[in-house]
């Protein structure tokens, strides 16, 4: 109790000189951070208030953890703004604060609503249906952004169906492992998780192909503690890996890239070598917030939002955040340890580990340590589809961390 | 359950290893990757700091202006025009850089985190406080302006090159190369300049150009003799001239036979006979050795903590073992292949009993208010003779000047001790002459090598450069 109000504190201080940060960068000083700043703090402690005056049994970290990562992203984003001198109203900021608002209300209803977790793990079907007619609907109705053809527009929205995919998948997984597994249950889960990566292959979408591979291999050997499965997985993975390296160009492009992205920076290199300037320029501390250039970066708002961060707050704050995504990770995983049953442990599982895939896959990817596929970071990246999915998942963790 | 709950532990190392393993490249990244990857030429970054930082200035080592930054006009000026073409380069919108303002950019756009000391330190707080537009700092070079000028003039229509370095230190005093450009008119000139394939005005010849040394390289085959032959003090030579090997012949200058005659007067009458027999006597393996101890076939830079500026160093090496191309390279001819900078590092180990000094041009950076941010330490590059050789050789040079081949070299104001070189190249062309010196002998503050293409036997110009150089240095 007294270290989480020690916490509290320490977020809304560090919040609070973000956003006093922000009042001076344009060389006038602007009330309109403070403004933001001081709106960010009533929200994060009202709503850190409503959680533990109701459901005081959770852990309370989460919300914390995710809201400082989140104040993170809504400072960086409001001076990502500000480089653009002819907008006088912080566009986006005032989205992404928006969407942090709705985010919370998520969170907090879906504590409030969701019944008790067992009662999901009856409609395995139901979950895989939906998840693979989300995932085939991109290949109908799909829009090609980005070189990958995984959004879905209507009319002003467009959202990626694979993104809601990973939570069913994850619900899934869960209930059809937490139930006494044979042979044959095992062979109807494999091959409906490789059939939902290949969909995704199909898409473009290799991110994600990744982050699937990831979590099913997880809940597979928590289900199982069979190592040997996830042996003959990461197997399969490689050498379905070297098979769509020469079967599909968009995979041959994004390794090459990845391989010498220096030969192609002047087109499809573009992007990983401009984010690899940004971190090249941030160094160790950063070049300090709004002494940088991170609008030179393209898609600093979603993908590479953490170059940006690397740019302007250098080697010591982007370190800073890898270590609250591990913590923000740990305590989910912990919730796993003290959940009630097998499905929620497995549920728990499953969105912790997709939080860490997706952290590791992005920034892995922006920094060039593995092979680019754009994907945005949690709590972090620009995006109202993808901040409402990240607190519905932490809700549901919240939940199952009230235990037993 | 419980196995559950163990398995839920190992994936919480599991996550531990990924995300250490994040942080773990990102330090790889900013430890060995990021300083290649800022100061591409394609950062955008780098433009836009270019254009809003006023570009530092570069100094001789007496303060003295070469290139500067006109506050007003936001030109950069090259006050000296051609005389520091090559080592200045230049810096164009449309052509990039060269040169030292390739070299030095990121010093010169203050980029550069050289040790802090305190006054730089507020003097930076300030002008952030104060809104400055950002300054970059300035760089202040071993070199002598008016040296290099008076050495520059001295060439007149000459095309050639010439090294000045003080030999105890490895400063480099000057370094000219004629014919060579104006930077100031970079942008009118280009074209003219790079398609000027007979004067070649881009091409520093004092480092990247090369020339058959000519006896100058009897240096290191009296090096060599005096090292491994056990009785070299009692060697004689008859020298009757002309040397056979089947068709082709090594003879003196104009078939001139010297008679009996010791390693000393060989050297100091630069008798090709006695050093091309000397030559064959010690073979290929020793000759060759004995040239890399004075850096041929080295990789050698003008180097400081900043910079690394590669220099073309002297090559002896080939694949012909015949007595006649053993006789021809023992006297700097065939295959062996020198620049005055090679040269003047070759000479500063006889001046500087044996050891050779790490060449060196930037000597200070200050901030554009005048602290020094940083001070050059002078190096030790190699231990290339003993010092018994090396006062041997010295005074063999002495003996060339006073009674030898550099007669002209000798005055009543200064003792230089000196080498000539007459280096051949295409037929019917006058050869190119070579001197190498330095000065005074007691106490050497400089030496020097010079090569004037076409500029006649017996060192002709050269000599006469050298030794104005040398007087005009050591009497100001």
């Amino acid at each position: 109790m007294e270290m989480e109000n020690k916490v509290l504190k320490s977020i809304l201080l560090v919040t609070f000189l973000l956003y006093l940060n922000l009042t001076f960068i344009n060389n006038k000083i602007d009330v309109l951070p403070i403004v933001f700043g001081i709106s960010s703090i009533i929200l994060i402690v009202y709503g850190n208030f409503i959680v533990r005056k109701f459901y005081p049994k959770g852990d309370k970290y989460l919300f914390l953890i995710s809201a400082i990562l989140a104040q993170i992203g809504i400072t960086m984003i409001y001076r990502l703004d500000l480089s653009n001198s002819n907008v006088t109203i912080p566009k986006y900021a005032l989205k992404q604060i928006t969407w942090y608002t709705v985010g919370i209300t998520v969170f907090i209803l879906i504590i409030f609503l969701l019944p008790k977790l067992t009662y999901l793990s009856k409609y395995k079907y139901i979950y895989i249906s939906i998840a693979l007619a989300l995932l085939s609907s991109t290949l109908i109705l799909g829009k090609e952004i980005k070189g990958s053809k995984n959004w879905i527009t209507f009319g002003s929205f467009s959202f990626q169906p694979s993104e809601i995919a990973k939570f069913f998948i994850i619900l899934y997984f869960a209930s059809a492992l937490s139930k006494t597994i044979d042979k044959k249950s095992l062979k109807e889960i494999t091959i409906l998780a490789f059939v939902s990566i290949a969909l995704l292959i199909l898409e473009k979408d290799l991110g994600a192909a990744v982050i699937f591979f990831g979590i099913f291999m997880v809940m597979l050997f928590i289900a199982t503690s069979n190592l040997k499965y996830v042996l003959y997985g990461v197997g399969s993975f490689i050498i379905g890996g070297f098979v769509s390296y020469f079967l599909f160009s968009h995979v041959r492009i994004r390794v090459d890239i990845w391989l010498n992205p220096w030969k192609y920076k002047l087109n499809k290199g573009y992007q990983i070598c401009q984010s690899l300037f940004a971190i090249a320029s941030g160094g160790l501390f950063g070049r300090g917030i709004g002494l940088g250039y991170p609008y030179l970066i393209p898609l600093a708002l979603n993908d590479f939002i953490f170059s940006a961060i690397a740019e302007e707050l250098g080697f010591l704050g982007v370190s800073a955040i890898i270590i609250l995504y591990f913590l923000l990770v740990y305590r989910g995983l912990r919730a796993a340890i003290y959940a009630k049953d097998a499905f929620s442990q497995l549920v728990a599982v499953g969105l912790s580990s997709m939080m860490a895939f997706q952290v590791f896959v992005v920034i892995g990817g922006v920094t060039k340590m593995i092979p680019m596929t754009g994907i945005t970071l949690p709590f972090v990246s620009y995006g109202g589809s993808s901040m409402l999915l990240n607190f519905l998942s932490l809700a549901v963790i919240y939940k199952i961390s009230e235990g037993r | 359950m419980e196995d559950r709950i163990s398995n839920v532990k190992k994936i919480i190392v599991f996550f531990v290893f990924c995300f250490m393993s994040i942080i773990t490249y990102l330090v790889y990244f900013d430890l060995f990757q990021a300083e290649k990857i800022k100061y591409d030429s394609s950062n955008p970054r780098m433009t836009i700091e270019e254009k809003t930082t006023i570009r530092g200035n570069i100094l001789d080592n007496s303060g003295e202006k070469i290139v500067y930054t006109d506050i007003k006009t936001k030109k950069r000026i090259y006050k000296f025009n051609e005389v520091f073409g090559n080592i200045s380069g230049y810096n164009s919108q449309t052509y990039g850089k060269t040169g030292l303002e390739k070299y030095y950019n990121n010093i010169l756009l203050g980029n550069e985190v050289a040790a802090l000391n305190i006054s730089v330190f507020l003097n930076k707080i300030k002008d952030n406080l104060l809104n400055k537009q950002k300054r970059g700092d300035n760089v202040i070079l071993t070199i002598d302006s008016n040296l290099q000028k008076r050495i520059y003039d001295m060439f007149g229509e000459n095309k050639g090159a010439a090294v000045c370095i003080n030999p105890k230190t490895g400063e480099i005093l000057a370094m000219v190369s004629k014919p060579s450009f104006n930077p100031n008119n970079i942008d009118k000139n280009f074209d003219d300049y790079s398609k000027d394939n007979v004067n070649k005005p881009f091409i520093n010849r004092a480092i990247q150009e090369y020339y058959p040394p000519g006896s100058v390289f009897k240096i290191v085959t009296a090096a060599a003799a005096i090292e491994n032959i056990d009785d070299i003090e009692s060697y004689k030579n008859k020298c009757d001239g002309v040397l056979k090997f089947g068709d082709k012949t090594v003879k003196d200058y104009q078939g001139e036979k010297h008679g009996d005659i010791n390693l000393k007067n060989a050297f100091k009458y630069s008798c090709n006979n006695t050093f091309a027999k000397l030559g064959i006597r010690l073979g290929y393996d020793i000759i060759k050795k004995t040239s890399e101890k004075f850096l041929f076939n080295a990789e050698l830079y003008v180097k400081d903590d900043f910079a690394s500026i590669p220099i073309k160093s002297a090559k002896f090496d080939f694949d012909e073992r015949d007595d006649i191309y053993l006789a021809t390279s023992s006297i700097g001819q065939h295959e062996v292949k020198a620049n005055p900078l090679s040269m003047a590092l070759m000479v500063s180990a006889i001046a500087n009993d044996g050891e050779i000094m790490q060449p060196y041009i930037l000597d200070e950076i200050t901030d554009y208010a005048g602290n020094v941010k940083y001070k050059s330490e002078p190096k030790l590059l190699k231990s290339a003779i003993s010092k018994d050789t090396a006062n041997l050789i010295k005074s063999y040079m002495i003996a060339t000047v006073n009674e030898g081949t550099a007669k002209r070299a000798k005055n009543n104001k200064v003792q230089i001790a000196a080498k000539t070189g007459t280096a051949e190249n295409a037929e019917g062309k006058e050869p190119h002459s070579w001197f190498v010196a330095f000065a005074p002998v007691d106490n050497p503050k400089i030496a020097v090598a010079v090569v004037v293409e076409n500029g006649g036997a017996g060192s002709g110009r050269a000599l006469e450069i050298a030794k104005d150089a040398i007087l005009y240095y050591l009497n100001k």
